[in-house]
């Protein structure tokens, strides 16, 4: 067979966080965050509101029968009175938009405001002290770090965790697989949140430390633990990582060490794995090993690539694996994010917060780094599987893998209308895949 | 005055202390003596708090019917009734999470069969009033109804279909001292069960989860009064309320309300 290919982190540009060490007191005391409220509802409110309904103030002055015609008028009633505000909720004609009638009803001088009676709805913002930086999980149009320049994200590019997490944390008993470059075991953010201390195919020992930060950064993303009141937060609050070193330090790693990890992740009870690698060349091996921990029930994601090229391997594997594309904090394509049709879908993947190995971390640094990279993305998607395991454990892979592509967001519809090469079915949203939908007539 | 008095406080201490009590009585068996069966229409409202997931979750079923029936009597003082009409019931509030997508559903009433039968039988008679023995028994078979997924990259339908069943049996009290009106009262076991399944189809994901659900509280009570209009045709209307015990503690109540027409032959 020759050489076997080599496969390669698809981590992109790491950046410690410098952002951090600038706020850092001379002696070189982690700095101590202080976080304001974040709230989603801080940001652009979202076109979602009652069905047929506005709410109305008239002018104070404005008496009962000129409030009544002015109800008739536009074909509509009041269905109640907010006594204490003086705010009517109005039934509008069943063949009028809602904006046509606030429009129609703020041309009236006697009306004082008209509105849609938008849907609110509570989520859960974790305390970790980093989590305003991380857009990908709750996106407010802030500032991605301290430092000056940092970039400002479009409010709501994200995928929706905080009103995800409003349904489900997860549950410990569904494991993510993290196949990489190890995990830093005693880092604040994952020391008790990994199964145990992994399996290092790489030097052949029961000890997935890392020695590269791709690793770390990814299981991080997956799954660090969250509402710690330190650190970041990551997408499955409460699911095990089980840390798997398949690539050495220098970030590469052969064929026949990541297929028998996968199958190892595969026998070892994970049902999430996550592979934020690839190689432009297939292999046989490592499709089998993907099939094989398919069929045992494990959800596969894996980085589409940062070539701006095919898709690579794994990630196109199309029956097993979950190919994930990369987007920014304004939900536009990653310019590096590889394409085809093996595309599924897509997650933040530029200047992603993560943890970062504390013994890689230089002096007077917090060991939490920003990486770019479709590895980022991936691992958003794995969390985001785990959590819906967590739920509906019954479900199999496959349908994991649809309910992911059904329920992103078509970010860029303007451009490329349902499933494209770039995004595949869009922006992937965790509010969509567990919170209840509504059945409305 | 005073008999009377005390005639009204024995019979409420009997209405107390019955275990489980159940309704409607019709027109009084002693006033048409001769009519060996009668059609009856009714239209019924309730409300109920049901508990599913374990009873873990809770929401509220309300449901509707318009029956017709007719009731036969099988020996003085004692009646059977079988009926049958439409239904409707409604779900929302009830979520489904082991879907491939969770829904909740908040559709609205869904159309459905209703099925039922009671028995009654007057068994004591103290001056103007009459106690008796009601049990009944009713089913609404809800109708398969299909609707769509939205906001999903596929298209996708869900279908819903819900049965309930409830029971009710227990002691009545009527008063027959005036010319036309028989005032009455009860106080019941009433029981509540069902299930709603929920089926759902996107492209190649499907699938099913049946809810099964039971009404909170055992006991209701009620009363109301049955109006005889003529020697052959007379209205009733009674209302009647259910105690539970809400999850997070306090005390819920659920109504019903009942109006009922019966025409003697």
């Amino acid at each position: 067979m020759g050489t076997q290919a080599k496969l390669k982190t698809w981590g992109g540009t790491i950046v410690l966080a410098a952002a951090a060490v600038l706020a850092a007191p001379p002696s070189g005391t982690p700095p101590c965050l202080e976080l304001p409220k974040i709230s989603p509802f801080d940001g652009p409110a979202e076109p979602a509101y009652v069905d047929g309904q506005i709410l109305v103030r008239f002018k104070p002055q404005t008496g009962a029968v000129v409030r009544a015609a002015a109800l008739a008028a536009l074909e509509s009633s009041s269905i109640r009175r907010l006594a204490r505000l003086d705010v009517h909720v109005v039934a509008i004609p069943p063949r009028e938009t809602v904006e046509a009638m606030v429009e129609a009803y703020r041309r009236n001088p006697d009306v004082e405001f008209a509105e849609p009676n938008y849907l609110l709805r509570v989520s859960v913002t974790p305390n970790d002290t980093l989590f305003q930086y991380q857009y990908a999980l709750s996106n407010t149009g802030q500032t991605i770090g301290s430092l000056p320049g940092s970039p400002k994200g479009q409010a709501r590019a994200d995928i929706r965790a905080t009103a995800g997490w409003e349904e489900s944390k997860g549950r410990p008993e569904v494991v993510i697989a993290v196949i990489d470059s190890g995990l830093d075991l005693a880092h604040p953010d994952l020391k008790n949140k990994v199964l145990n201390s992994g399996r290092d195919f790489v030097n052949n020992d029961f000890d997935a430390s890392d020695d590269h930060g791709h690793g770390t950064m990814v299981a991080g993303i997956a799954a660090a633990e969250t509402n710690n009141g330190e650190g970041v937060a990551g997408v499955a609050w409460l699911s095990k990582i089980l840390p798997l070193k398949a690539m050495d330090s220098t970030g590469t790693g052969s064929t026949d060490k990541v297929a028998e990890a996968i199958r190892y992740a595969a026998d070892n009870g994970a049902q999430v794995i996550n592979l934020s690698l690839g190689t432009d060349q297939p292999s046989q091996t490592l499709r089998e090993a993907c099939k094989y921990a398919s069929e045992k029930g494990a959800f596969i994601a894996a980085a589409a690539g940062n070539k701006g090229a095919a898709v690579h391997y794994p990630a196109a594997y199309d029956n097993y694996v979950f190919a994930v594309a990369a987007t920014d904090y304004n939900d536009a394509r990653a310019d590096f994010s590889s394409l085809g049709a093996e595309v599924d879908a897509a997650a933040p993947g530029v200047r992603i917060l993560a943890p970062y190995p504390t013994a890689l971390t230089p002096a007077g640094y917090l060991p939490y780094a920003y990486g770019d990279g479709t590895s980022f993305a991936t691992a958003h998607v794995s969390g985001m599987a785990a959590l819906v395991k967590s739920l509906k454990p019954g479900l199999s892979p496959s349908q994991v893998m649809n309910i992911l592509r059904y329920i992103a967001d078509d970010v860029n519809a303007a451009a490329y209308q349902g499933k494209d090469e770039f995004l595949g079915y869009g922006r992937v949203n965790l509010e969509k895949a567990i919170v209840p939908l509504l059945l409305r007539k | 005055m005073a008999p009377r008095r005390t005639r009204t406080a024995a019979a409420a201490l009997v209405l107390l202390l019955s275990p489980a009590l159940g309704p409607r009585p019709t027109f009084a068996e002693e006033s048409e003596p001769t009519k060996k069966w009668k059609p009856v229409l009714s239209l019924e409202f309730h409300s109920r708090t049901i508990v599913w997931d374990e009873k873990a979750r809770s929401s509220t079923l309300g449901s509707a019917f318009l029956a017709a029936g007719v009731e036969v009597r099988i020996v003085r003082g004692w009646s059977a009734t079988i009926f049958g009409g439409a239904s409707l019931a409604n779900w929302n509030g009830l979520v489904f999470r082991t879907l491939p997508f969770s829904v909740e559903y908040q559709a609205g009433p869904r159309t459905g069969f209703l099925a039922g039968a009671s028995t009654k039988a007057t068994f004591a008679r103290l001056g103007s009033w009459d106690l008796g023995l009601e049990a009944r028994f009713l089913a609404s078979l809800g109708t398969a109804k299909s609707l769509d997924l939205v906001g999903l990259n596929e298209a996708g339908t869900a279908e819903v279909r819900g049965t309930w069943f409830r029971l009710q049996a227990g002691p009545v009290l009527t008063y027959r001292g005036l010319p036309t009106l028989s005032p009455f009262a009860w106080l019941g076991l009433d029981r509540l069960w069902g299930r709603c399944l929920m089926e759902e189809n996107i492209r190649d994901l499907s699938g099913s989860e049946e809810k099964t659900v039971t009404g909170k509280g055992w006991v209701s009570a009620g009363g109301g009064f049955f109006w005889e209009l003529g020697p052959s045709f007379g209205l009733g209307f009674e209302a009647s309320a259910l105690p539970f015990k809400k999850s997070g503690g306090g005390l819920g109540l659920d109504l019903g309300a009942a109006l009922r027409a019966a025409v003697a032959f």
